[in-house]
């Protein structure tokens, strides 16, 4: 490792750099494990007993019917409306960010913060927004009655998670977009192929990987969304609760435990969401 | 000149957008639609009218027909009363007229062939639940409609062929249970009317009746699960030699009517399905804190009246904001009256009710380690208190208003407080997570952490307790199913559902009553 041409300079082991070595280490160390412990602290709570039942919390939700079916509803909804909106944003996304990082735009500035506004809209506006739009506009309204119904509906997750995460979509693929040098496509050009011949043998499939990334983490975006589905969607359980508002639900229920239980379940999710984007080469910055 | 191009292209979709835009920005606004006018009262006259009434159904009409005379003195009715197969079979052979009586919709069919129906002139007036009737006290201890098939019932009793619907369908139920080839070896068919005697006279263990047939010499022993069979109708309707006059037109519509109905379902029948009641959804918003009760509301009115209401949980200001924004939806239930005042000021409400009632607690930890006996011991220095934010939520103003009445100052309890929460559960898992020691609780929200928790109970006042209403919203599609979610939740099944979920229904009678006060 440390022949390594790259290798870091720390690790080339003098006395003084290993001392500089452990006190930097200990700051990330430190903040690794705060992390750790506050998500173990959650799993771990699951496991102490439940004075109403006598057993651990995690058997009594396993046992409870309603709520572990309420819970793996809400699994299987987010799963499949996650998947579709990740569908759909790849959709728009790969040309948006293929014209974004190629195409020089007059008002380029104007156009990329648009895009990025959805990102940093507070969540609760945006679904606010959302809602206003499809029920007080006439283009909402028509969309209601005459092409699909989506306020109150499972399409309305859809449309919710796909207003923000279309937006990190194009960002992730835009990074990597960005990071394929178009001389590649310049020179696939003076070999004779057409504008559309480069795009789709050559730019394409250099960018497969980080456009599979992007579609990870644009799916666990989606999957993650509360504020936005809670408002245009609504949260009915057993049909338009999804993963992050039936934890909503069970808070205000009362229902710790089960809450926990989700947020112990996204914390799995998103971990193994985080390692397959790294292991695919995904870069830049995720939210 | 390709510059050129690039920009026409791009001022193309700029434009394009721009027109979507324009079209969302002309903001369209919907009156809310009005109420529907119930209908109106047919003209009296006199006459007798002709009535055929099975046997197995005279008690119950009798207790229809009697608001029917309070209402229409001048309508005399002539009721003819026979065993179902021996009536039905003179109506289909034209040797009797009338308004007939009747179960179905199976009965009707061999009078329908012989053309002997009024087309259209069909009134449903219940649906009849089956049940399993066993001797007085059960002594076999049949507890489920399986117990029926297994070893410790010899004979039971079914309707045969003649006695139509209750026989069919129980045959049917025991199919869909899958319980049919076990038990079809000892079953006894009998005409209708014989039912109840075979196992009050011992020749059967059990028997699937109708639920108007239960009588004193058997007892219930379960419900027969109405997702196991095709519903039983208690139905009216008009032979064809019957003479349309208003008198008829009269009876007809008030078998139709909730008045004709209430006795009806005093005796276990219930509302009937109508084509338009099914199928049918109500929106209803509702405080996400009242969830618990709100589900079993929902499941019970479904169960009642086959309308579907689909709920939607947030806080109640958070609701309000959906409701101004969407204008849809069928009901609001918040968690204050404050909120369906806002909600009637704005012009959304068509009509509200309070359902119940918010009784402020304390609220301590599991065995009251801190001996705390009443508000004045929140003030000290060793408790550690949560309150609710007065502006957020209304235990926040409601702990002000009885810290205030007691005489205390809100101002030092709000600097001592610990921590300051937005919910009434987020007080309580507070609680429960061991955060703080006590706050100022909801009667009925406290209820749901008696696991983890202990309630100190105070005396209040009508100051202190805050109703809970229940709201038919303007923009419903479907207000008269709404008011009847609304007139359920304050009848009697409603009224038991919500005390079972720790709700207090008379002020009077807190959930919690304090120290020396009467209990609920």
């Amino acid at each position: 490792m440390a022949t390594a041409p790259d290798a870091p300079v720390a690790a080339l082991g003098h006395r003084r750099d290993r001392l500089l070595r452990a006190i930097l280490s200990s700051f990330l160390f430190a903040y690794m494990g705060f992390i750790l412990a506050v998500l173990l602290a959650s799993a771990i709570w699951l496991t102490r007993t439940d004075r109403a039942t006598g057993s651990p919390y995690l058997f009594g939700l396993a046992r409870d019917e309603q709520l572990g079916g309420e819970i793996l509803f809400a699994f299987k909804l987010s799963l499949v409306t996650s998947a579709i909106t990740a569908g759909l944003a790849m959709v728009i996304g790969i040309p948006s960010a293929y014209a974004l990082s190629r195409f020089r735009f007059r008002a380029l500035a104007f156009i990329d913060t648009v895009i990025d506004l959805p990102i940093v809209m507070p969540p609760l506006i945006a679904g606010i927004a959302l809602l206003l739009f499809f029920r007080q506009t006439m283009t909402g309204r028509f969309i209601e009655d005459h092409l699909v119904p989506v306020v109150y509906t499972k399409t309305g997750i859809v449309v919710a998670q796909f207003f923000v995460a279309s937006a990190f979509a194009i960002r992730a693929l835009k990074a990597t977009f960005d990071q394929i040098n178009p001389r590649f496509e310049g020179v696939a050009r003076s070999l004779g192929c057409t504008a559309w011949q480069a795009l789709w043998k050559v730019a394409l499939p250099l960018a497969r990987n980080g456009i599979i990334a992007g579609l990870v983490m644009t799916w666990a975006r989606a999957m993650g969304e509360f504020a936005p589905i809670m408002m245009l969607a609504g949260s009915s359980p057993g049909r338009t609760a999804v993963l992050s508002v039936t934890a909503f639900l069970n808070m205000s229920a009362g229902h710790v435990e089960a809450s926990i239980a989700v947020v112990v379940l996204m914390v799995i999710i998103a971990a193994l969401t985080l390692v397959t984007f790294k292991r695919m080469g995904g870069q830049g910055y995720l939210w | 000149m390709r510059q050129y191009q690039r920009h026409t292209a791009d001022l193309a979709a700029l434009l394009a957008g721009l027109c979507l835009l324009g079209l969302a920005g002309c903001t369209t606004t919907k009156p809310p639609p009005a109420n529907t006018a119930p209908p109106a009262k047919t003209a009296q006259a006199a006459g007798p009218v002709p009535v055929l009434v099975t046997a197995d159904l005279q008690p119950l009409f009798d207790e229809a027909r009697a608001e029917f005379a309070r209402q229409h003195p001048d309508v005399q009715l002539q009721v003819t009363v026979k065993p179902g197969a021996e009536l039905r079979a003179a109506a289909a052979a034209a040797k009797l007229d009338g308004l007939l009586v009747t179960l179905g919709p199976p009965e009707l069919v061999p009078i329908d062939q012989a053309s002997r129906l009024a087309v259209g002139s069909r009134v449903l007036l219940a649906r009849v639940p089956l049940t399993v009737v066993v001797a007085p006290g059960n002594p076999l201890g049949i507890c489920t409609v399986a117990d029926v098939a297994g070893p410790k019932v010899k004979a039971l009793a079914l309707g045969d062929e003649a006695s139509g619907s209750v026989g069919k369908e129980a045959e049917q139920a025991l199919r869909t249970a899958k319980l049919w080839d076990k038990a079809k070896a000892k079953v006894r068919r009998v005409p209708l009317e014989a039912l109840i005697g075979e196992v009050a006279e011992g020749r059967a263990q059990a028997a699937i009746v109708g639920v108007h047939q239960v009588a004193d010499q058997v007892a219930v022993a379960c419900p027969v699960g109405e997702d196991l069979h095709a519903e039983v109708q208690l139905l009216a309707v008009r032979t064809t030699g019957l003479q349309v006059t208003p008198q008829v037109t009269a009876l007809t519509e008030y078998l139709g009517s909730a008045a004709a109905r209430r006795p009806l379902l005093a005796k276990g029948l219930l509302e009937p399905q109508t084509e338009q009641a099914k199928g049918q959804s109500l929106f209803l918003y509702c405080a996400a804190g009242l969830r618990e009760a709100a589900e079993t509301l929902i499941a019970a009115f479904k169960a009642e009246t086959g309308i579907e209401v689909q709920p939607t949980y947030t806080g109640s200001g958070c609701l309000l904001a959906q409701i101004t924004i969407s204008q849809t939806g069928d009901l609001y239930f918040p968690g204050e009256d404050w909120y369906m005042a806002q909600a009637k000021e704005r012009g959304y409400v068509a009509d509200s009710a309070t359902v119940a009632y918010f009784v402020p607690v304390i609220m301590v930890q599991r065995g009251n380690p801190k001996g705390i006996k009443g508000l004045a011991d929140l003030m000290r220095p060793d408790v550690r208190v949560g309150i609710g934010e007065p502006k957020s939520c209304a235990i926040g103003q409601f702990t002000q208003k009885v810290i205030e009445a007691n005489g205390m100052s809100f101002e030092a309890l709000d600097r001592k407080a610990v921590s300051h929460f937005v919910t009434a559960p987020e007080l309580g898992n507070a609680v429960k997570l061991g955060a703080v020691d006590a706050c100022v609780q909801w009667d009925a929200v406290a209820s749901w952490y008696l696991d983890d928790a202990d309630v100190v109970a105070f005396p209040t006042n009508a100051q202190t307790i805050s109703p809970i209403p229940l709201g038919v919203l303007n923009f419903s599609k479907h207000p008269q199913e709404a008011r009847r979610f609304m007139e359920f939740v304050r009848g009697p099944k409603g009224q038991a559902i919500l005390a079972e979920h720790g709700h207090t229904l008379d002020p009077a009678h807190p959930r919690f009553p304090p120290a020396g006060a009467p209990s609920a």
